[in-house]
């Protein structure tokens, strides 16, 4: 991928490049949406999430101290800010957090019509309860398009050398956990008709 | 699909990132809210940083603030924002060092002003929930300020 570093970007849009800021809102919208999400908040909440998160960078973008790390930052700020969320919500209407990653505020069900499949409900539930650095990684490696290890690198201020095998051991625990939460298989009607994804 | 696809690391991703577009895409108004986000940058003010939310303290059973309102406080070296946004989105708030000084809060679209008197407080009309900051410029010219952005 021949883009621009994001450091770049980030002082581009510090500038007041146009172009730099929608680069950097392309590049990790996905990602900060994720956060929310991945907290188990609705819809309206997540995007309410988001759009602080990025009027805060708007406002922080000559403060960031170390650019290269953006990734870093945006991920930190979504979190504390979903967290935050998350307690006032659970101050009004308590909630069972076990059911945070299942069942989402919207009343969407992940094993329910959005999945094909119990195999895919599987994987996203053991997807959901990686450590969150595991998310973070793996997120990011499903960026479109698909990042090189040395922006992965830049991204999260990992060494490069290190990516390769933490992504590895992600994906074992992945792996491992999904094989692990797979539902016992109660008749042949759903694991015939699968779909290939991606 | 068997189990043997997931045992290659490549494919499993590839799985993994199909699902994740299926199951939860990013909404085209959250982009649009995140690009859109640019125009609202604040250059020429200081930024005051949320020192305390009460949102963040351990409830205390039996302890409760009269009015169950959200405070917030916001800071620079110079200039405190006491806030308070209660159950229907009303603002009061305190500005400390007391002065006079005009007060914008910005929401969503658009924005309210408000005036703080010479003892520095402020009063407004219901908020709407979502991402909200105040701007404060006091009327003596120094200690423009911006707060940071939160949802409240």
């Amino acid at each position: 991928m021949e883009a621009e570093p994001t450091a770049k970007l980030v002082v581009a849009a510090a500038a007041g490049e146009r172009w730099a800021w929608d680069e950097l809102v392309s590049r990790f919208a996905g990602l900060v949406w994720s956060i929310p999400r991945d907290h188990g908040l609705s819809p309206a909440d997540a995007a309410d999430v988001s759009q602080t998160t990025w009027l805060r960078l708007a406002e922080h973008l000559d403060r960031i101290r170390d650019p290269e790390r953006l990734c870093a930052w945006l991920a930190t700020t979504a979190r504390n800010e979903s967290v935050r969320t998350l307690r006032r919500a659970q101050r009004q209407r308590p909630l069972d957090p076990a059911s945070l990653s299942f069942i989402r505020e919207d009343g969407r069900s992940v094993e329910s019509g959005l999945l094909e499949a119990e195999r895919d409900a599987a994987l996203w539930r053991a997807f959901e309860a990686l450590p969150s650095f595991c998310q973070v990684l793996l997120r990011t490696l499903m960026s479109d398009p698909a990042p090189s290890y040395a922006d992965v690198s830049e991204l999260l201020g990992m060494p490069v050398g290190s990516i390769g095998p933490k992504r590895n051991r992600c994906l074992d625990r992945l792996r491992r956990r999904s094989e692990f939460a797979r539902p016992l298989p109660k008749d042949t009607g759903t694991s015939s008709d699968r779909r290939a994804v991606g | 699909m068997t189990m043997t696809d997931l045992e290659d690391d490549d494919q499993l991703l590839a799985r993994l990132t199909g699902l994740a577009r299926r199951i939860d895409p990013v909404p085209s108004e959250v982009v649009a809210a995140a690009t859109g986000s640019f125009a609202w940058r604040t250059i020429d003010l200081e930024l005051a940083e949320l020192v305390y939310d009460s949102a963040e303290e351990p409830d205390l059973v039996g302890v409760r603030s009269e009015g169950g309102g959200r405070h917030l406080t916001f800071a620079t070296d110079t200039v405190t924002v006491e806030m308070e946004i209660g159950e229907a989105g009303g603002v009061v708030g305190q500005l400390v060092p007391p002065q006079p000084a005009a007060i914008e809060i910005r929401h969503r679209s658009s924005t309210t002003a408000l005036v703080a008197d010479h003892l520095g407080r402020f009063q407004g009309p219901g908020v709407p929930s979502g991402p909200m900051s105040l701007r404060c410029r006091p009327d003596s010219g120094r200690g423009a300020i911006a707060t940071d952005w939160l949802v409240i």
